[in-house]
Formats: structure tokens, C-alpha cells, sequence
């Protein structure tokens, strides 16, 4: 990596703006404020410590396996949905599919760094599920990279078609709601278990679980693909908005 | 340098045709885009900077064929491009917005790069508030910074569409310099609804209206398309026929600048001959365009 490189990254970083970048911590401060008062509700109902660190550490897990993910999928909506100085990218010598593939991929690092800090914290702290114990390293890992490259994927994918940041972000928060109102039926259909999102919080580590993740990960490295597939179409990215 | 389109025809997705069957040839200087609103101006610039693919037809830029990819970018490399509406990064500073283009450009040279853009921001004027936030600069200013970024990789081929739109007349006459003093060994493309900036500037023009070329030729030649038409009547009458390109009123009287065929006739006053301008050719050549149209809807037969 030369040093004009790491320049243009930091140009991209400064383009992306601090509070964008902002964005996943302040949704992992969030997560940890309400584990911490649900732990505390719960010690203070039950009087029961290890039910009340379950409570919180259940709330953790949420961040790994639906917060962040869904932080990672409005982040790439946004860097790929549209650039006010786009007219200027598609008629530079520098393809405009690279500038865009450059920024999702600092925002597939930027979040998985994340993500995978907030897993390191939570297991050092002692708050990692005793029911996934079980897993390896590279399962642990799987469990929430696999919806946060889900979500990143669905999100650029979307606003490139849908031309609208806002839209996008509107749709991939209806897919995350969708999850939990629809939970019973994900869960009882043989198809529907293997691609639902937020297994781990919501059914533990059933048999399929393995399954579930690499079938979320493989739609993920698809829709990926696809965004640099639509990136070559200019005709498209000039009538977005701004 | 020369730029050959050939039968260019693009067709927006689901809409009507924005160019039919361009045909046109630019040589070295500057060369100007004249039309009304929706002619298809800006479809014609961002073929040419190979933004848009033509649904039909060929461009041909300095020998190199651009319907491939490998051709649009060598077209690129040489090009500077002023979009119509030209957004920014609201965040980053003009010089740091100026080095952000140039890399994407190719300007790969730190040191190099840094010493063209502060040389550009002394050009536009921009050097004493170089290191404010872009969202703190007036719609002229930004503008200016468009023009500066046109220019970083010193281009051969600059297209400009309506550069001087939101310009203050000084800035203007500046930029209108400015880009005389760039014609030369490249081509200069710039669009306009100024007919004043193209008359002060190109040695060549089009005149584009519905997606077609109506009008290729030098300046003079547009001006001789309204000899013989343009009359001045000084009358305290009512408003005589013919279209008025300008009307001045003085106590009872008013005088009038009128594009007609016949003399206009008017029952007291003045009625002289008068030296056509470049804005009663593009106004001539416009009548004609619509009432060719006119008759086109008439006799449906003898126009297909
Ligand atoms: N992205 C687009 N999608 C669909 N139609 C478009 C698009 N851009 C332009 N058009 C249509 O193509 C035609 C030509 O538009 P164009 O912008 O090239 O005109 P123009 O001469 O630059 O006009 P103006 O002077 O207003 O800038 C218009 O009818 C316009 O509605
Ligand atoms: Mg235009």
C-alpha cells in the first residue's frame, strides 16, 4: 500500500463525513445502554444475577446479529446510492465502479472492525451466550458476518435500483422489522429457517445453523456482485438523485 | 485535433428522442452549442464525454473510436468536463476538493498536483478562500471551482455546458477570456443560452433545437440569416407586426427592433432597414424552425 493510497482513503473518509463513521458506535452505545437497564430490570425483579447477565447478554447479541448489520446496510445505501459530483466521477479517467467499490469496501471494513470489537468486548467482558460456547472462532464469526454482509449487500443493491437513498433505507428497515413480526413463520417453514436473519438471538444454534449462515453469506457475496454490476451502468447512476 | 459525429442518436429510457441524427464536425477553437431549453445540449456534451453511449451513430475524438470502453477512457484522459449542474462535496474545502478531482483524473504526482491546483485557484480567484467548507460558498463561487476542476489535467478536449450561468458580469467577461486564451491547439466545446458569449468567443457555432443540428457555420453567417429582415420602427402608434427583439419606450414613443420578411408598415413613424446582430440570426433561424414545424403538421404527406 503506497502512501497516494492511503491519501485517497482518507479522502473517501472525509467525504463520508465523521458522523457517518460515527454511526456504529453510537448504535453499539445504544445496544449496551439497554442490555445494561434490561440486566437491571431483571436482577431487580427476579433477584436473580445469572438470570439478569442472560437478560443483557441476549441484548448484546442483538447488536452483533441485527444493530450493526443493519447500520452496515444504510452506510453502503448511502456511499453507493448516489454523489452529488457524480457527473464528475463519469467523466474522469478513474471508473466511477471503482471510487464506489473502494468506498463499500471501507464500509464492509469500518463495520466488521466494529462488529468484530463490540464480539471481543463482550466475550473478554464475560457476557457471550452460554449456548454459544459450543461454536468455533470461525462460527462465532459467521454469526453476525453473515447478516452484516446481508444487510450491506441489500442495501447498496437497493438504492442503485431504487435511485433513493431514502427508499432504501425505508426498505432495508421494513426487511429488519419484518424479521421479528414474521418471526413464527421464518421459523416453522423448512425454506424460510435457512434464511432467517436474526436466527441466533431469536432460536439459539439449532441444527440447521451452520446452514443458515453460509446461505446468508453466499446471497450476501451475490448481491455484492450485483452492485458492482449495476455501478457500469451510468445512464442509471446520472438520474439518481443528488 | 478533430471530433467527427456521425448520424449520433440518443433515445433516454422510455422517453422521446434527445438527439436524432447529429451530424458534426469540430475543429481545433472554440466552438459553440446554441438551442433553446430541452434541445439537447447537454445529451450532445456527456456523449462527447463519453458519459452517455448513443443509441445510434458514431464519435470519433482525435482518431480514437468511442463506442468502446477502452476509447472513452483515452477520451477521458484528455478531457475536462464543466456539467450543467455541478454538485460538490460540502464538507471538504475548495483546495481539497480540487485535489480530490485531480486524483480521479490521474494527477498522480503529489507535488505536481498541489502546485496545479493552487495555480488554478489563483486563476478562478478563489486562492484567498481556498480553505473554506465548499456548503459555505454562493452558487458563483462554486461555479468557479466547477471551471477550476475543468482544467487541472490542463485538458485538450474541455467541454463547458453554460459555464457562465450564474456568473456576475465581471466574472463572466474573466471566464470568457479565460477560455478565448485556452482556444488554440485544443477544442473548446461550451453550451449557452447567452447568445452575447458565443458571439464574443467561438469562431464556429451550432444551433441545435428539437435533438437536430439546424444551423452549422461561423458567426457571420448565422448574423446573414437575418439580413434583410431586421427593421427598426420608431412609431407612437401601436406595436407593428413582425416579431420584436427589443422595444424601447420614450414619452409617446417607442421604438422598436423587428425581425420581418416585409418592410413593416405602420401609420405614423419611422420605418429603416437595420444591421443584423447574432441574436436576430438565432431568432430568424428559431421562427423558421417553427414554422417549418407548422407546415410539417399541415401537409403530413409531402413532410414524411
Ligand atoms: N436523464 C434523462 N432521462 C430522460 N430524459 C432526459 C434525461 N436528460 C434529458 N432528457 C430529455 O432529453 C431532452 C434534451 O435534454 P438536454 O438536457 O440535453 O437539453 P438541453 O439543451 O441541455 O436543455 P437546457 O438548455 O435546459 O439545459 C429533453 O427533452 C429532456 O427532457
Ligand atoms: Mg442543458
Amino acid at each position: 500500500m503506497n502512501s497516494a493510497f492511503l491519501r485517497r482513503i482518507g479522502q473517501e473518509l472525509r467525504i463520508l463525513g465523521a458522523l457517518n463513521l460515527l454511526a456504529p458506535l453510537i448504535v453499539a452505545a445504544i445496544y449496551l445502554g439497554f442490555s445494561l437497564i434490561v440486566g437491571y430490570a431483571t436482577l431487580h425483579n427476579s433477584g436473580s444475577p445469572a438470570d439478569a447477565r442472560f437478560q443483557a447478554a441476549r441484548g448484546l447479541l442483538a447488536l452483533l446479529e441485527n444493530g450493526l448489520p443493519l447500520i452496515g446496510g444504510l452506510l453502503a445505501a448511502f456511499v453507493v446510492g448516489s454523489d452529488p459530483a457524480i457527473e464528475l466521477h463519469l467523466a474522469a479517467a478513474t471508473p466511477y465502479r471503482f471510487t464506489a467499490g473502494l468506498r463499500l469496501a471501507l464500509i464492509i471494513l469500518w463495520t466488521t472492525l466494529c462488529t468484530g470489537g463490540a464480539a471481543l468486548v463482550i466475550t473478554a467482558a464475560g457476557y457471550w451466550l452460554a449456548i454459544l460456547q459450543s461454536l468455533s472462532i470461525g462460527e462465532s464469526i459467521l454469526l453476525w458476518l453473515a447478516p452484516l454482509l446481508w444487510f450491506i449487500g441489500a442495501g447498496a443493491t437497493l438504492a442503485l435500483l431504487l435511485r433513493s437513498r431514502a427508499a432504501s433505507g425505508a426498505l432495508l428497515g421494513m426487511v429488519w422489522i419484518a424479521q421479528f413480526i414474521f418471526k413464527p413463520q421464518f421459523l416453522q417453514n423448512g425454506v424460510l429457517e435457512r434464511v432467517y436473519l436474526f436466527l441466533t438471538e431469536e432460536a439459539g444454534v439449532p441444527s440447521y445453523w451452520l446452514a443458515n449462515r453460509l446461505i446468508l453469506l453466499a446471497i450476501a457475496l451475490a448481491l455484492l456482485g450485483l452492485t458492482m454490476l449495476l455501478l457500469g451502468r451510468s445512464e442509471s447512476l446520472l438520474g439518481g438523485e443528488h | 485535433m478533430v471530433i467527427t459525429m456521425r448520424g449520433v442518436t440518443k433515445v433516454y429510457r422510455g422517453q422521446a428522442r434527445a438527439l436524432s441524427g447529429v451530424d458534426l464536425t469540430i475543429e481545433n477553437g472554440m466552438f459553440g452549442l446554441l438551442g433553446p431549453n430541452g434541445a439537447g445540449k447537454t445529451t450532445l456534451m456527456r456523449i462527447l464525454a463519453g458519459i452517455l453511449r448513443p443509441s445510434a451513430g458514431s464519435v470519433v475524438v482525435d482518431g480514437i473510436d468511442c463506442s468502446t470502453e477502452r476509447g472513452r477512457t483515452a477520451v477521458k484522459r484528455m478531457l475536462g468536463y464543466l456539467p450543467q449542474e455541478l454538485g460538490v462535496y460540502p464538507d471538504l474545502n475548495a483546495r481539497e476538493f480540487l485535489d480530490y478531482i485531480a486524483v480521479l483524473k490521474g494527477l498522480n504526482d503529489g507535488r505536481a498536483r498541489r502546485a496545479r491546483v493552487a495555480e488554478l485557484l489563483e486563476t478562478v480567484g478563489l486562492a484567498d478562500v481556498a480553505g473554506r467548507k465548499l456548503k459555505t460558498y454562493s452558487g458563483g463561487m462554486k461555479r468557479r471551482v466547477g471551471i477550476a476542476q475543468a482544467l487541472l489535467n490542463d485538458p485538450r478536449l474541455l467541454i463547458v455546458d453554460e459555464p457562465t450561468a450564474g456568473l456576475d458580469p465581471e466574472e463572466r467577461i474573466h471566464f470568457r477570456n479565460l477560455l478565448v486564451d485556452l482556444g488554440g491547439e485544443r477544442i473548446v466545446i461550451l453550451s449557452t443560452h447567452i447568445v452575447e458569449d458565443i458571439a464574443q468567443t467561438c469562431q464556429r457555432l451550432a444551433v441545435l433545437d428539437k435533438g437536430r443540428i439546424i444551423f452549422t457555420g461561423t458567426i457571420p453567417a448565422l448574423v446573414d440569416v437575418a439580413r434583410g429582415v431586421v427593421w427598426t420602427v420608431t412609431t407612437t402608434g401601436p406595436r407593428p407586426q413582425g416579431t420584436v427583439i427589443a422595444m424601447l419606450r420614450s414619452g409617446e414613443a417607442a421604438q422598436y427592433r423587428i425581425l420581418s420578411e416585409q418592410a413593416p408598415v405602420v401609420a405614423q413613424g419611422i420605418v429603416a432597414p437595420a444591421e443584423p446582430g447574432i441574436e436576430d440570426g438565432y431568432v430568424w433561424l428559431m421562427r423558421d424552425q417553427q414554422s417549418a414545424g407548422a407546415m410539417a403538421e399541415l401537409t403530413p404527406v409531402a413532410s414524411a
